[in-house]
């Protein structure tokens, strides 16, 4: 499951570029898979996620293939680039679908006569959340904040998310980690603040 | 294999809305004979997971016609007749649905047009 060598991208991104009615057909069945799989390893996205990124990247190549330079990169790092950013909208779409339908969740469980322990449960996060939203001004950092809550890992999703556009790995990780550890730092003085209360 | 399957289908699907494909031609076709793809690949002679294949083609363009028929035939090893009677329908009925879209936009614009005259005499 590796891309393709450099000579084999630059053949086929020229195939792309005249017009080749098969290479569309050639440039799924050599990159689909590793895309997959980077999308998997570098984001821990689910299956589905990488699947359907990988499927968008590679339309959205063939669709304006001059968008890509080769003087600039390789062709599969440009693809990794534009798969990555749909895996990140599709988190990002399901984390506030899903924080939609807890939100409403909690509003019909609080229409309900009889209150139970998860109506409870979801009526305290949705009280924390808007104490969160209260303290927390930045939507990028609400973002980021709410996919750290999700278990988020990812140093990318999170960079992405917070708007971190830096050259190298290492500064992402470390940018991502001070953000991170300064979040945490919000939740955590929020959180004596309640237990004061 | 069923990981490869799994995106091929999806692909397939996929291709179905981008319009320079031979999904976006094939599937419409298929859609006004009320063919399935299963009867699209017995008329082809092949298997399903071939029409997958063809549906993220590029469609052959009109200069280059046989060129593109026979060099997509050659690489899904399919009889090249065949496969150029297929697209042909397809451009047919792709041909068919673009002037009577056309004709409707222009009837509306001539309409428009009637009534501005009214308007502004």
């Amino acid at each position: 499951m590796r891309f393709p060598s450099s000579e084999a991208e630059i053949s086929l991104h020229q195939r792309v570029l005249i017009g080749d009615p098969v290479a569309p057909a050639d440039l799924f069945a050599h990159f689909i898979e590793p895309l997959m799989s980077a999308m998997q390893h570098d984001l821990r996205c689910d299956a589905e996620n990488a699947t359907d990124s990988s499927i968008d990247a590679l339309f959205e190549y063939v669709r304006s293939p001059s968008a890509y330079s080769p003087e600039k990169g390789r062709l599969s790092t440009f693809l990794v680039q534009i798969a990555k950013h749909k895996a990140v909208d599709r988190i990002r779409s399901r984390s506030a679908e899903v924080r939609r339908e807890q939100e409403f969740s909690s509003l019909v469980e609080v229409r309900d006569s009889a209150p139970n322990e998860k109506m409870e449960r979801s009526a305290e996060a949705q009280r924390l959340w808007q104490k969160i939203e209260q303290v927390v001004e930045n939507e990028r950092d609400r973002l980021a904040l709410a996919l750290i809550l999700d278990g988020e890992r990812s140093t990318d999703v999170l960079a992405d998310a917070l708007g971190i556009r830096v050259d190298t790995q290492l500064e992402r990780q470390r940018a991502v980690k001070r953000h991170r550890d300064r979040l945490l730092k919000v939740l955590e003085r929020l959180g004596e603040r309640l237990s004061d209360q | 294999m069923t990981n490869k399957i799994h995106w091929l289908e999806s692909a397939a699907r996929r291709a179905q809305c981008e319009t320079w494909t031979l999904g976006w031609s094939l599937s419409r076709l298929a859609e006004l004979e009320g063919t399935s793809c299963r009867e699209l690949a017995a008329e082809l002679n092949c298997d399903a997971a071939t029409v997958e294949w063809l549906f993220l083609c590029r469609s052959p363009s009109t200069e280059r016609f046989a060129q593109d028929v026979e060099q997509i035939a050659s690489r899904f090893s399919l009889d090249v007749k065949r496969l150029a009677g297929l697209v042909r329908r397809a451009d047919a009925v792709a041909a068919l649905a673009a002037p009577t879209h056309d004709a409707s936009e222009s009837m509306l614009l001539a309409a428009r047009d009637r009534v501005d005259d009214k308007d502004n005499p």
